[in-house]
């Protein structure tokens, strides 16, 4: 049975090598130093390609009013509120400034004010800090003047009329690869990204062991441009633009990167 | 958003650790290297999403109310018999406050937003016996000591009941120690390379001068990030706001001016102030 083509930690490790024998023999690097390295890139690729491809990005997490959102948080896309047995309302994202106007229902007009049928939500930090006495100028302290440090792990969603809950769909990146005891990586857990996207992983990884092992910058510049023409295939492909007037891999220009690339070889004219 | 400094410590050392400059780099410069990075990319990340670096301040004066309140003689109102002065709290506000983006003022069992003014001279000058502030339209000043502390008046509360201040705010990340061992909850997971990429420009900045090599190498990569994230953060912005624009349209025909997108980097483009 035919099974989704991914990747390991190791199998990416493994290319990474291969793609690299030209430059180096990998001495200099150990193999937990590589699956270290695996672990911020194949995140960062995710990040790249989030615009392009967001619906492999959407997570979707319970909410109500004040609950703070998981640190793979990295935007919002839609909120929905109300229940199952009342049904769901799309709720209308409100900037800070605009929240309490619309849930001051003296100060404002039906229209706009927050109900159960057009409930609103907004996204901010907090709270942070209680301060629970006043303040004169004279008697600032340290302990006072320092009161912005405080622990905050990720942001809050905010949800109006008093009272709702919901559902938040939002931009996930993939959280770290899980780790051992030793804080060592579990290098058989598979990379959460189709197998279209390996090639990027891994030239990421390989730029990145790269300028670890401290390769000239001619080496690193081949590398880099080896990644960003990977970047710019996909990129072209997901944007809309039809892959045949990509200016690689399209009809004309392509072809003549191939007949480039074979007279380079010197066996053109043994062939004709 | 948990990430220790050692973490970023460890990664710039790979770096490093084949270069010319590894014998001459230690861990103070590190870490104000980092530091300086995360700082820098702080402000890109609070013009996209706010939300990462906001925070709120609760002032609370339910149960020390003071018996004085700290008048100032140049404030002062018209209240339609004659000058009167204005009565006024201040509170410190956190030192790595950038911006106030909203104060709530909650007197019995309301709140109300605060009315922001620039200064004094408004406060005499524009309050006349309607502008003057009450509890029902409260104002406020925000603004610096010139000694790096931040504070913010409220006029409009009395001292004869409780009430409490929320205040909305940005801030700009904090300094993370290597000694003890800091961890970095202000800037969201996903800086992590970004940082790395900065904090190594400025290492070899430190040592050698813009021109140098490798600090040309990872400035570029620093730039690629931000063209590559934060450049499609915007666009994104970009678009909510013109969806905006057209749902508003088609349902209570008003549109958004599209050149808000120019003054609006959140999400949402319809704000009070405009």
């Amino acid at each position: 049975m035919a099974i989704p083509f991914q990747l390991t930690v190791d199998d990416v490790i493994r290319q990474v090598r291969s793609t690299l024998l030209d430059y180096t023999d990998l001495t200099d690097v150990t193999y937990y130093d590589v699956a270290d390295l695996v672990d911020t890139a194949y995140r960062r690729v995710c990040l790249r390609l989030l615009p392009y491809i967001p619906h492999a990005f959407e997570t979707q997490v319970a909410v109500s009013n004040g609950t703070q959102l998981p640190s793979d948080y990295v935007a919002d896309v839609r909120c929905v509120v109300g229940s199952e047995e009342e049904g769901y309302v799309p709720a209308r994202r409100v900037d800070i400034r605009e929240w309490q106007m619309v849930m001051d229902a003296s100060v404002i007009s039906f229209v706009t004010h927050a109900g159960i049928h057009q409930p609103v939500y907004t996204i901010w930090n907090g709270y942070d800090t209680i301060v629970a006495n006043l303040q004169q100028p004279a008697t600032f302290s340290t302990t006072q003047a320092d009161i912005g440090i405080a622990l905050i792990s990720s942001p809050r969603i905010y949800i109006a009329p008093p009272g709702s809950s919901g559902y938040l769909v939002y931009y996930s990146i993939p959280s770290q690869i899980p780790r051992d005891a030793g804080g060592g990586i579990d290098t058989l857990t598979l990379l959460p990204l189709v197998g279209e996207f390996h090639t990027l992983v891994v030239r990421e990884v390989a730029y990145d062991v790269a300028l670890y092992i401290g390769l000239d910058r001619k080496e690193l510049y081949a590398i880099r441009q080896l990644l960003e023409m990977t970047y710019s295939t996909v990129v072209q492909a997901y944007s809309g633009t039809p892959l045949a007037s990509h200016p690689i891999y399209g009809a004309e220009v392509g072809s003549n990167i191939v007949t480039q690339h074979v007279e380079n070889r010197g066996d053109t004219n043994n062939s004709i | 958003m948990a990430i220790p400094i050692t973490r970023y410590e460890k990664r710039l050392l790979y770096y490093l650790r084949k270069s010319y400059a590894a014998p001459l780099v230690d861990t103070s410069l590190l870490e104000k290297a980092i530091n300086e990075a995360r700082m820098e990319l702080a402000y890109y990340i609070m013009q996209i999403r706010p939300e990462f670096l906001g925070g709120i301040v609760r002032l609370d004066s339910y149960n020390t109310v003071p018996a004085t309140p700290n008048n100032d003689a140049n404030i002062l109102a018209y209240d339609g018999t004659g000058i009167v002065p204005i009565v006024w709290f201040r509170f410190a506000l956190p030192s790595n406050i950038v911006e106030v983006k909203n104060v709530l003022v909650n007197v019995g069992d309301t709140w109300v937003e605060a009315r922001r003014t620039i200064g004094r001279y408004e406060m005499i000058s524009s309050w006349g016996v309607y502008g003057r502030p009450t509890s029902y339209q409260p104002s406020y000043i925000f603004r610096a000591d010139g000694n790096g502390q931040y504070f913010i008046d409220i006029a409009g509360v009395s001292a004869d009941e409780p009430w409490r201040v929320e205040v909305w705010y940005v801030r700009r990340p904090l300094y993370l120690n290597h000694e003890t061992d800091d961890v970095d909850t202000d800037l969201p997971d996903f800086c992590f390379d970004a940082i790395c990429y900065r904090a190594m420009s400025y290492v070899f900045q430190y040592l050698r001068g813009p021109a140098d090599d490798k600090a040309a190498i990872f400035l570029q990569l620093y730039n690629s990030w931000l063209n590559n994230v934060i450049s499609r953060f915007a666009v994104w912005n970009l678009r909510s706001i013109d969806a905006l624009s057209n749902q508003l349209r088609a349902e209570y025909n008003v549109g958004v001016d599209r050149d808000l997108r120019r003054l609006s980097p959140s999400h949402s483009a319809v704000r009070r102030e405009d």
